[in-house]
């Protein structure tokens, strides 16, 4: 049996809004390795943050099950989830509003590093702040700067820096190099990679740019509309992608070739169906190409196409081939 | 603990003042904050030891001779009504008009503050059931609600200082909860959430430290409007009682004769004046030592 670190069951996350339920996160499964990567794509508004923060509980689902290491983080009442907290990190998408911009280097990563209370003293505290800032590649004459004098990068390295001071087993991460320019991108990008082999970091890497989750994924989940359509180890994803949906996305992938076949783009028409009361349809069918009425009669479910690859489309065959 | 001797010395070099420190260190170099906490010092030095050094017999010892007479070098501010002299008045009040405006404050600071930040952070109903008790609360005339806080606690100073205080409980509470709507959505919070600080721990570490700039502004001006909503109260009887000077209650006195001698209004008006642009003064520049945006 794998040894999984997290499994999360029938995930669901409404909120309610003056026109219905807002299904945000609806009925999502997945798991993930110790140690392992999971990348969750989509576009803005699919659920993947909230997912991320479901799991965390920094938002309370409406239902379903977090299992981190067999326990069901759900059940716990606030006071027992607050001493969890310090296994499951979060690294946020823009580091201009993730750092307290009154609190210095040093405050912001030491509040981390007290939480765990393995250093007692103010000494002990601080020679771990600069141990971890020299860990995430800070400079250590940075140590009482405010976030303001420092640039995007340097800022999502105190996050990492903080994540990090709790000593976690997972950290989910929020879009972490989105904010930031691409040649910054890259050097977090590998700062996280190689955390994750120093440390045995479990992460689940959310984005909206598949060029960053194919870099760091095990295993890529892509969400439509608050649910799972594919997922795939992620090789197996960019070589044989089955969902329409995931087809589309791929396809947009810019290749930095001149003069290089042309590939054909996959152009969705259409908008995304309102997340609000769905019917109980296939959410991508009013944009799908390959939509028949099957598709307007029923939601399809996951199904498994080959080890570890599953997909949740009612027109693909046995062979991942579209039946029209 | 593998903290080698050279991580230790780095440690000490970058070291800097204490944040407390820093933003004394910070206000100090606000020219407009000295000057306020100049002005703020005499004043309160002289409220705290009027009573030692003034004859009480030049406050309130009538001598209608000399009745309203126009600021001169032997009654500087002039005299009133009853002939006595306006200046050592004025000096005599801030005893009691610094003191209501000061503690007046305070008072609602330490309730209306915690309040509006438990409102604006758990939203929801903590938020309903607290904002409409405010609602309640202003709905009743500040002054009617004075009334009733010093006539339940009974007529003496203090309870004055309450009272006045507690009818401006519902503008901190506003204030307040508005400033930490701003900041309690901020990755900052949540990223202190997912590190399991208690939610205490971050209204008070996190969220307020953002919110000082209204609440600071909300302040000094609150300072004014106690010093002269206490003078209605003693109007009414039910505050300090005449011949005790105060400031608001010199105002109403002079309101009478504003139009033949209006130097009875101007003066403890000008007294009020001062004592509030030096809380601004040093309010802002409070708020600026603060804010480490702002540094050089």
């Amino acid at each position: 049996m794998a040894d999984n670190i997290l499994e999360v069951r029938d995930l669901k996350k409404y909120f309610k809004t003056p026109r219905g339920q807002l299904h945000a996160v609806d009925g999502v499964s997945f798991s993930i390795q110790r140690g392992q990567t999971l990348g969750i794509v989509g576009e803005s508004g699919c659920g993947k943050s909230t997912t991320g923060r479901c799991v965390l509980r920094l938002i309370e689902p409406t239902s379903g099950q977090v299992l981190f290491d067999g326990e069901d983080l759900l059940s716990l009442s606030s006071r027992e989830m607050r001493r969890r907290r310090c296994d499951l990190q979060i690294i946020f998408q823009d580091p201009f509003s993730s750092l307290d911009p009154r609190n210095t280097v040093m405050q912001t990563i030491a509040e981390g590093v007290r939480m765990r209370g393995k250093y007692k003293t103010r000494a002990q505290v601080e020679g771990r702040v600069l141990e971890l800032m020299e860990t995430v590649g800070l400079a250590e004459r940075l140590v009482n700067s405010y976030p303001h004098e420092l640039d995007g990068g340097r800022r999502q390295r105190i996050g990492i820096a903080r994540a990090l001071a709790v000593e976690p087993k997972l950290i989910v991460c929020d879009e972490p190099v989105s904010a930031l320019d691409v040649s910054i991108q890259a050097q977090i990008l590998n700062l996280l990679k190689d955390l994750q082999r120093q440390l045995g970091l479990t992460y689940i890497f959310i984005t909206h740019d598949l060029a960053v989750v194919n870099h760091i994924s095990d295993e890529i989940m892509v969400m439509y509309l608050g649910q799972v359509v594919e997922k795939a180890p992620s090789e197996e994803l960019f070589r044989a992608p089955s969902h329409p949906y995931t087809k589309a996305l791929l396809s947009a992938i810019p290749i930095p070739k001149v003069g290089g076949e042309r590939k054909r783009r996959i152009l969705l028409k259409g908008e995304v169906s309102s997340p609000i009361e769905p019917g109980d349809e296939c959410r991508f069918a009013k944009r799908c190409a390959y939509a028949g009425q099957v598709c307007r009669e029923g939601c399809p479910g996951l199904r498994e196409l080959s080890a570890g690859h599953v997909a949740a489309c009612h027109k693909l065959g046995a062979d991942g081939e579209m039946v029209p | 603990m593998k903290l080698d001797s050279k991580k230790k010395e780095g440690l000490k070099q970058y070291r800097k003042r204490s944040a407390l420190g820093e933003i004394f260190h910070r206000l100090r170099r606000n020219k407009g904050a000295m000057a306020g906490a100049c002005i703020l010092l005499v004043l309160f030095a002289v409220a705290l030891t009027v009573d030692l050094w003034l004859d009480q017999e030049k406050v309130i010892g009538m001598n209608v001779r000399d009745k309203l007479q126009g600021p001169s070098l032997q009654h500087w501010f002039g005299t009133d009504e009853m002939g006595r002299d306006l200046f050592w008045r004025v000096v005599y009040g801030s005893r009691f008009s610094l003191a209501i405006g000061f503690v007046a404050v305070f008072v609602s600071l330490i309730v209306g503050v915690p309040l509006g930040a438990v409102a604006g952070y758990y939203g929801k109903k903590v938020e309903t059931v607290i904002m409409r008790f405010t609602d309640i609360f202003s709905a009743v005339p500040a002054i009617l609600m004075a009334v009733v806080v010093v006539s339940v606690l009974g007529t003496s100073t203090i309870n004055l200082m309450i009272a006045v205080g507690v009818s401006s409980i519902p503008g901190f509470v506003r204030t307040t909860r508005a400033a930490v709507l701003t900041v309690r959505n901020e990755e900052y919070v949540e990223a202190a959430r997912a590190l399991g600080k208690s939610d205490l721990y971050i209204i008070f570490l996190h969220v307020l430290p953002n919110c000082l700039s209204p609440i600071i502004v909300q302040t000094t001006l609150r300072v004014a409007s106690a010093i002269v909503s206490a003078s209605s109260l003693s109007f009414l009887g039910l505050g300090i009682k005449p011949p005790a000077p105060e400031w608001g209650a010199l105002l109403t006195a002079g309101r009478d004769f504003i139009l033949d001698y209006s130097y009875l209004t101007f003066f403890p008006g000008l007294a009020i004046m001062i004592t509030v642009l030096a809380f601004n003064l040093l309010g802002d520049g409070l708020r600026d030592a603060m804010d480490p945006k702002l540094k050089r």
